[in-house]
C-alpha cells in the first residue's frame, strides 16, 4: 500500500487572492510522511489533484501549483500543472516526476469530462515543460494488479521482490515495483530490454507503471516509468548496465564511426 | 580474481544498432548547430507492416555522437507495428501508438549513465504536412516544436551538435536490415525547408544544400535500400 499522510490535508480558501490552497500544517511527528501543498485558482481543479494526489500517495512532492498558462506555454488556453519536489526525500527524482506526469494526466482527462479549465501542460522544478494539448491515448483497462503475477514475472527473471505498491485510480490503476538482484548486468544483458513488457504487460493499459531494479546494496540500476494519459516515459540506467544499452532502441543515436 | 573479472568483461556482448536509417546527416563543418527544421507529411496510409513488430519514425534529429557516448533530441511523426513499443533501449518505455502520431525523444549525452524520455502526442491527420524543430534556446535547454507551437522544453547536458538528421529510421530491435514500405515527403513545396541555425532560439535559418553522408553512410542509408530525392529540400526518403 502506498504510504498516506498521518493526517488529511486542509483546504483552506484564500480569501486575499480567491486561490484555494492546501494547508500543509497537518502533519505530525519527524517521519509522517507529508502531502504537497496544493494551490490553484480554479477550486474545482484543486480539489480534483488533492484527490488524485491521496490515490496516488504522493508524498516527495513539496508542491503542486495549478494556474494560467505561462512562460513556455502561454500561448495555450488553460492552466499548467507545476511540480516542486523534495530532493531530500531519498526517493528517486525520476520516481516524483513519474508522478507528476501520472497525476497531471489524470487530472487533464478529469477536466476535460467535466468541463473544468483545460490542463494544457506540465512543468517541473528543473524547468522540463511539456505541452499536454491534443494528446490521445489507448483506453485505459487495467483496473486490479496480482501481486502473484508480478511477483511471478520478477521470479522468472531471478529478481527478488522488494516493493509492490498500486495505488488505486479512479478509473484504473497505476503500479509501482521494486525488485533487486545480486547480478545486475547479468540480469540486464538477458531481460533488460523487456523486462517492463515481462512484469506488467502492456503499459498502455494503466494509469502508470514504475518498474525499479536494484543491486544487493539497494541502489537503483534500472527505473522504466511511464504514465499512459500524459502519453510520457523515462527511464535511466546506471554506469553497469549502460554497456549493454541500445541492443532494443528506437532511441538509436547514429552509428558513429 | 581479477583475472575472472576482466574475462567476464570480456565476454560481454557488445551493444548492437539495430536501426535502419534512410535520409540525410548534415555535420557541424557550416557552423556550431543549435538547431534544425523541416516539414515532415503524414503519408495517407498505414505502414503495412505484416507480421512486423518493429518501429517506424520520420523526423528531425539534433545528435551529440563520438567516443562511444550519444546523446540525442529529436521529434517528428511515427507509428508501430503489432504493440511493439516505442522505447529507448532499457533506458526507457512508452507505449505502442498503431497509426501515425507525432512524438518527441530524448537522451542526455553521457558517458556513464543513461537518461531517456520519450512523448507521443496526438495524430496528425493522413497527408497533413507540419513543421518539426528542435532547437537549443540557450542555458542547456532544447526546445521541441510543431507548427512553431512549443511542445517539450528539456534540461539536456549537451550545448550544440555535431550532427543533424533529416529521416527515416526502421527498428525491430534486431536486425539493421528490417524495413517496410514507406515513403515520407520533406520540405514539400512550400512548406519548411530542411534548415540549420547557428544561432540560440532558431534565429537565422538556413536551407541545408550538402549533405555529410560521406562521413556516416550507415546513418544516410543503412541496408543501400533507401531511396532519397536530392538536396536542398523537397525531397522524399523512401524504402521498398
Amino acid at each position: 500500500m502506498r504510504r498516506f499522510a498521518a493526517l488529511a490535508l486542509v483546504l483552506l480558501l484564500d480569501s486575499a487572492c480567491g486561490s484555494l490552497a492546501a494547508g500543509s500544517g497537518a502533519t505530525s511527528g519527524a517521519t509522517a510522511a507529508v502531502e504537497p501543498t496544493i494551490t490553484s485558482s480554479d477550486v474545482a481543479l484543486g480539489s480534483a489533484m488533492q484527490h488524485i494526489s491521496q490515490q496516488l500517495g504522493i508524498t516527495d512532492i513539496t508542491s503542486i501549483d495549478i494556474g494560467p498558462a505561462s512562460d513556455h506555454l502561454a500561448g495555450e488556453k488553460g492552466d499548467q500543472v507545476s511540480f516542486t519536489f523534495d530532493a531530500s526525500s531519498g526517493q528517486p527524482l525520476i520516481k516524483s516526476e513519474w508522478e507528476a506526469f501520472v497525476a497531471t494526466g489524470v487530472l487533464r482527462d478529469q477536466a476535460a469530462v467535466a468541463g473544468s479549465t483545460p490542463i494544457v501542460g506540465i512543468t517541473l522544478s528543473n524547468g522540463t515543460t511539456v505541452n499536454l494539448t491534443g494528446i490521445d491515448h489507448p483506453k485505459i483497462t487495467e483496473t486490479a494488479v496480482s501481486k502473484g503475477v508480478v511477483s511471478s514475472a520478477l521470479d522468472d527473471m531471478g529478481l527478488q521482490l522488494v516493493s509492490f505498491q498500486v495505488a488505486q485510480m479512479d478509473s484504473g490503476v497505476a503500479v509501482s515495483v521494486t525488485a533487486r538482484t545480486g547480478d545486475v548486468a547479468g540480469w540486464g544483458v538477458k531481460f533488460g530490454n523487456d523486462a517492463v513488457s515481462r512484469v506488467f504487460g502492456d503499459i498502455n493499459g494503466y494509469e502508470g507503471t514504475y518498474l525499479e531494479v536494484d543491486d544487493a546494496q539497494g541502489d537503483p540500476e534500472y527505473v522504466s516509468a511511464y504514465a499512459a494519459r500524459a502519453a510520457h516515459g523515462s527511464g535511466w540506467i546506471s554506469d553497469t548496465l549502460r554497456p549493454y544499452d541500445d541492443t532494443n532502441g528506437f532511441g538509436d543515436t547514429l552509428p558513429f564511426p | 580474481m581479477w583475472v575472472l573479472i576482466a574475462a567476464g568483461l570480456s565476454s560481454t556482448p557488445a551493444a548492437a544498432n539495430t536501426s535502419n536509417f534512410g535520409g540525410y546527416i548534415r555535420d557541424n563543418t557550416p557552423g556550431i548547430l543549435y538547431g534544425t527544421r523541416a516539414s515532415i507529411k503524414t503519408p495517407t496510409t498505414d505502414i503495412n507492416w505484416g507480421s512486423g513488430h518493429a518501429i517506424f519514425i520520420a523526423r528531425v534529429d539534433a545528435e551529440l555522437d563520438g567516443g562511444g557516448s550519444g546523446g540525442l533530441y529529436q521529434g517528428g511523426i511515427g507509428e508501430t507495428g503489432n504493440q511493439t513499443e516505442l522505447d529507448g533501449g532499457m533506458a526507457g518505455h512508452c507505449g505502442y501508438r498503431d497509426t501515425w502520431h507525432r512524438f518527441h525523444e530524448q537522451k542526455n549525452f553521457t558517458t556513464s549513465t543513461v537518461n531517456y524520455e520519450c512523448q507521443w502526442f496526438g495524430p496528425p491527420a493522413p497527408g497533413e504536412n507540419d513543421a518539426y524543430s528542435v532547437v537549443q534556446n540557450g542555458s542547456d535547454y532544447w526546445q521541441f516544436n510543431i507548427n512553431g507551437s512549443l511542445k517539450v522544453v528539456s534540461l539536456m547536458n549537451f550545448s550544440s551538435a555535431n550532427y543533424l538528421v533529416a529521416g527515416d529510421e526502421f527498428n525491430n530491435g534486431v536486425s539493421s536490415s528490417f524495413a517496410r514500405q514507406v515513403s515520407v515527403a520533406f520540405g514539400a513545396s512550400g512548406s519548411t525547408d530542411w534548415q540549420r541555425t547557428s544561432t540560440l532560439g532558431g534565429g537565422g535559418w538556413y536551407t541545408i544544400s550538402n549533405d555529410s553522408c560521406s562521413v556516416l553512410p550507415a546513418g544516410c542509408n543503412t541496408d543501400g535500400l533507401w531511396s532519397r530525392g536530392s538536396l536542398p529540400t523537397p525531397f522524399t526518403v523512401s524504402h521498398p
